[in-house]
């Protein structure tokens, strides 16, 4: 047994009571065992302090990502209060959680303005309400029908086949006769830019 | 709550049951955690908050950095919550096995993008501590020249507060590999810390 061996051993109480004593005795004497043990206890004690430095670090940010984490899974984002209350016993003291309380409700005061000021800028036109009661009587639309109407549905048209294009001549015209003492005005639809102007051919 | 049921369980049952049971019931917790059970949530991030930052901080030497991958093995459980997942026997070496990853990363870029011209002296070989006498910065760069397996074995050890049977059932090790391996690694801090105080007395 090598003598770091053994003062792992002494250190964590694994030798019997008489190797204990027996070991005790060769340190009273052995100057490299002394200065082993010397380094040991400056270890021991400089890592303890250096714990004791790193145990006091503020975890409160990590402690506030933590309880946001949560919060983003749905569980506990229904109440603001129950996630204040997890945020302190996840360790983030009062000033933090008020500061971040104070910076969020800042965030969405100031979200909830500019989306405002847009608004105003380009106010939305929306449609008045069309108030039925009180359209109390209709109104006479003058309407002016043509003598000739020529239907489109049943006009020649073509339809293209993958083979030859097929025509179809539909003869059916809905005319509108009058009588024969009358002068016949012909009045036909232009298929024009003035579509659906009605022009008379004298 | 689950601290209370922990406590009583621990009170009724034999000594050597415990930790199986401990084991058992963390696992149960765990498992709640990801489920969606937030008072399960607080009780692992009260439990293991500080532990993890401990370890990052002395595997990394960066308070700052140490903070963020902290605060990363958090997030990277937290979004496990939306998904499907497994049963995890071993919760803290899972979260530990995590944040050795994640340190393990910064390590890596850290290395591969930073010239070492670029590197104060400050940040070499570990973080400066105000107050700080020279002993104690001695055994820190001592402990930092270690190996890095060697190095968390020690700092789970001393900083975490883990005893070796835990670590090697963290880290699914056989307890005698693990004493082993922490006895070399003492022994070679001792060493280290022996030559530099000898160095100093002449």
């Amino acid at each position: 047994m090598n003598s770091h061996e053994t003062i792992d051993k002494f250190l964590n109480g694994q030798l019997t009571p008489e190797e204990t004593a027996h070991f005790l005795k060769t340190v009273e004497h052995d100057s490299e065992l002394q200065s082993l043990l010397e380094s040991e206890r400056i270890i021991n004690s400089c890592l303890n302090k250096e714990r004791l430095h790193l145990m006091q670090h503020d975890l409160s940010a990590v402690a506030g990502a933590f309880v946001a984490g949560l919060a983003s899974t749905g569980t506990v984002a229904s109440s603001g209060l129950i996630t204040a209350a997890y945020a302190k016993k996840a360790g983030m003291s009062w000033l933090t959680l008020a500061a971040s309380s104070a910076l969020s409700i800042s965030v969405c005061a100031g979200a909830y303005w500019y989306l405002n000021s847009q608004n105003d800028s380009k106010p939305i036109q929306r449609q008045s309400k069309i108030d039925i009661t009180t359209q109390t009587t209709a109104k006479d639309i003058p309407l002016k029908v043509p003598r000739l109407i020529v239907d489109k549905q049943n006009a020649p048209m073509k339809i293209k086949s993958r083979s030859s294009s097929v025509e179809l001549k539909i003869s059916n015209k809905n005319e509108v006769t009058e009588p024969a003492s009358a002068p016949v005005k012909k009045q036909i639809l232009e298929h024009s830019f003035s579509k659906y102007r009605p022009k008379i051919q004298d | 709550m689950i601290k209370k049921r922990h406590i009583e369980q621990k009170q009724s049952i034999a000594p050597l049951e415990i930790s199986h049971s401990n084991k058992n019931e963390e696992s149960l917790s765990f498992m709640n955690f990801l489920n969606g059970d937030d008072n399960a949530a607080m009780y692992f991030f009260r439990s293991y908050n500080r532990k993890i930052f401990l370890y990052c901080a002395k595997l990394v030497n960066n308070t700052h950095v140490a903070e963020d991958i902290t605060q990363e093995v958090w997030e990277r459980i937290i979004k496990l919550r939306n998904q499907s997942h497994p049963e995890i026997a071993n919760p803290g070496g899972f979260m530990f096995t995590i944040a050795r990853n994640l340190c393990l990363n910064h390590i890596k870029l850290r290395k591969h993008t930073i010239p070492i011209d670029a590197i104060s002296e400050i940040d070499i070989p570990h973080e400066f501590q105000p107050g700080s006498t020279d002993m104690e910065e001695l055994v820190n760069s001592s402990l930092d020249s270690l190996k890095f397996e060697d190095k968390e074995l020690l700092v789970l050890n001393m900083f975490c507060g883990y005893r070796f049977d835990e670590i090697a059932e963290m880290m699914g090790m056989s307890p005698n590999a693990i004493w082993t391996r922490a006895s070399r690694a003492r022994a070679q801090l001792r060493e280290k810390v022996k030559k530099m105080i000898n160095k100093d007395f002449q």
